[in-house]
């Protein structure tokens, strides 16, 4: 438990998250206020709050954990797992979006394919996101628990409360500028870390040392490049066929609560400008929590749980104050991760399921309303749902792995959609079906098909190839778009050189 | 520049102003900080976090502040 | 087959070339984008070097590289 300074700094954090999110009500006027930030923000804060909304405390803890298991190729996932998809989404797909006037993914998906693949795509992601909120509430109660002493329920509400409040008021203005300050945190905390871990181990040649020698398990600590046959999880090609070509690919261009940020950009370079900027700083990402993970191998050397990796660097290493700052961050990134689904999941909700099928061209507050509104129910749906996760401890693994399996179908039907015009509704459906299905059975029946430990990374790539394939045959049987249906949806090289309004 | 650009910039100045209080404000938390650390390193590298935080917070509001004033004078 | 066993005679070496490659043929790619998109939704009279995306794509394809070439 934290005693003094560092207790004080944590809820000195949470108080004033609060009083941030609050002071954003201001800014809210209008729907476009709630989901799109008014489309004013500069691509600086998008870009922040993009890297930081991917690295959740759980996230933070975990690749630690994997890098004092399997070494640096975790990297991989923060490297090569960003930059090139960053930058595909930068200059191919967030310019469509935004040219586009669009709110949602989903919606996108609506207009090129049918208004079923949108619905599909929409409900899936509510419902995952509603169970994602329960788990990420249960695991921020613990953190309270244990670093603050508070009892469980009160954890709950707190993090509800707070969370909830500036969520409500502030709408995603409020979420990305409270990434703002958890990313500045963030990285002076773990460059501290870095810094003083790099001193107490005399060094990183010392360090390159020290770990060659420990023993044959250590062997590869310091290959990015893991072979074919490897026993981690990471043999090079899951990294370049299952991460490069889909999975970072589906996460960055078809994960609505980071094609949301993109699109509250005040204009369209500074939308294309967040998402490099950001590719820059996630560069830096696996300095701060992977290098923590190896310094703990020589430092804390033989811990049963590589998990516990960063917490003990932290609560050994740092100074009192900065220990308090870095667990504020953690329990940030808790937060951050929570906010993004509320938001995200009453914009899926408003746009793809509402105004479509409840009620039509009702006026812009009414819509204000409802999105708040669904916030705040959201957030009870959480609340109860919780103490699920203390009954299943392995429900977050769980939807991660239900999650994982959408991936590939849908960058499937996304790719093919914007590059292909003789993609069709049929072969769009098709691919979103057959794509999840053949996903879940290679996942059921993985002992048979892979030798690797946890083939996620394979699971995806082929699962992608399939909806592709798939996608392409059935689009080729089936009648063809006209032209003015996909006006403005399909890449042309004319997008590159033409200067209007698709 | 049109009303609706000024009011825009205004926000994010607004909204600027604010970030650089929270994090200048944990700046000064982590340097009061210092008095509880025992070893010189730790003393220092609490130093140093804490005028990195007040100097980025501290910015943010001094650019902010400034660029709200101009504003100001041009709406009037 | 889904265990791509049928790559396991590619070396190490040729691997981390087969990323770098990568790196060099999108860095090629983000050069051939006409100037005119990077700078889109910038006034003409505002547009320096240094809101030049291409530019930034490259610094970070560069640094990424530098990174795989080193581990």
């Amino acid at each position: 438990m934290l005693a003094g300074i560092d207790y004080f700094i944590v809820i000195a954090y949470i108080i004033g998250m609060l009083l941030l999110g609050l002071y954003f009500k201001k800014f809210v006027n209008s729907s476009e206020d709630y989901f799109l930030g008014g489309k004013s923000l500069p691509f600086w804060a998008i870009g922040m709050s993009i890297v930081v909304s991917d690295i959740g405390a759980l996230d933070f803890v975990g690749v630690s954990g994997q890098a004092y298991r399997y070494g640096i190729s975790v990297g991989n996932f923060d490297w090569v797992g960003s930059v090139p998809a960053m930058l595909l989404a930068a200059f191919i797909f967030i310019p469509y979006f935004w040219r586009g006037g669009m709110y949602t993914i989903p919606e996108y998906l609506g207009r090129r394919y049918n208004q079923k693949v949108r619905t599909i795509a929409s409900v899936t992601w509510i419902l995952f996101f509603a169970l994602d909120l329960g788990v990420l509430f249960w695991a921020s109660a613990v953190l309270l628990n244990v670093l603050m002493g508070w009892p469980i329920w009160i954890s709950i509400v707190a993090t509800a409360g707070v969370v909830g409040l500036y969520t409500y008021f502030g709408g995603i203005t409020a979420v990305i500028m409270t990434d703002v300050v958890q990313f500045i945190i963030m990285f002076i905390g773990g460059f501290a870390l870095v810094f003083l871990s790099l001193y107490e181990v005399g060094g990183w040649d010392n360090m390159v040392d020290k770990i060659a020698t420990m023993g044959p398990e250590y062997r590869n600590h310091f290959d990015i490049i893991q072979p074919q046959d490897t026993k981690s999880p990471f043999p090079w090609t899951g990294i370049l066929f299952g991460l490069t070509f889909v999975m970072a690919n589906a996460y960055m261009i078809g994960n609505q609560s980071i094609v949301q940020r993109c699109l509250t950009a005040k204009n369209e370079w500074h939308a294309k400008a967040s998402m490099i900027f950001g590719s820059a700083l996630k560069m830096f990402i696996p300095i701060l929590v992977l290098f923590p993970g190896l310094m703990a191998v020589v430092v804390h050397p033989g811990l049963e749980d590589g998990d516990q990796a960063l917490p003990m660097m932290i609560k050994s290493i740092l100074p009192p104050g900065l220990v308090g700052l870095m667990f504020a961050a953690f329990f940030a990134g808790l937060m951050s991760s929570v906010d993004s689904l509320l938001n995200s999941t009453a914009t899926l909700f408003t746009k793809d399921i509402y105004e479509p099928f409840i009620k039509k061209g009702a006026d812009d507050k009414h819509y204000l309303k409802v999105g708040q509104i669904t916030t705040l129910v959201l957030l009870l749906i959480g609340v109860a749902t919780s103490p699920i996760s203390s009954d299943f401890p392995g429900i977050y693994v769980a939807i991660q792995t239900f999650m994982s399996y959408f991936q590939g179908p849908i960058f499937a039907i996304l790719l093919l959609g914007i590059f292909w015009k003789r993609t069709t509704e049929w072969g769009g459906l098709s691919a979103l079906v057959i794509g999840i299905g053949f996903a879940i059975y290679l996942n059921v029946f993985k002992e048979q098909f892979f030798t690797i430990e946890d083939p996620f990374l394979y699971i995806s790539w082929w699962s992608f190839l399939l909806g592709f394939i798939i996608n392409v045959v059935v689009s080729l049987l089936t009648k063809k778009h006209t032209e003015e249906q996909l006006k403005g949806l399909v890449f042309s090289s004319k997008i590159l050189v033409e200067n209007k309004k698709l | 520049m049109e009303t609706n650009e000024i009011n825009a910039a205004l926000k994010a100045a607004q909204i600027n102003n604010a970030l650089g209080f929270f994090i200048m404000a944990f700046g000064v938390i982590v340097l009061f900080a210092m008095i509880f650390t025992e070893t010189f390193v730790e003393h220092m590298t609490d130093m140093v976090a804490g005028l990195i935080l007040i100097s980025i917070g501290g910015g943010m509001m001094w650019k902010a502040k400034s660029t709200i004033k101009k504003l100001k004078s041009k709406k009037e | 087959m889904f265990n791509f066993d049928w790559l396991s005679g590619v070396s190490q070496e040729t691997a981390k070339m087969i990323f770098l490659s990568l790196y060099a043929l999108i860095g090629l790619l983000v050069l051939l984008l006409p100037t005119e998109y990077v700078y889109q939704g910038i006034a003409k009279e505002d547009r320096h070097w240094w809101n030049n995306l291409k530019l930034w794509s490259i610094a970070v394809l560069c640094i990424l590289a530098s990174i795989y070439n080193h581990f």
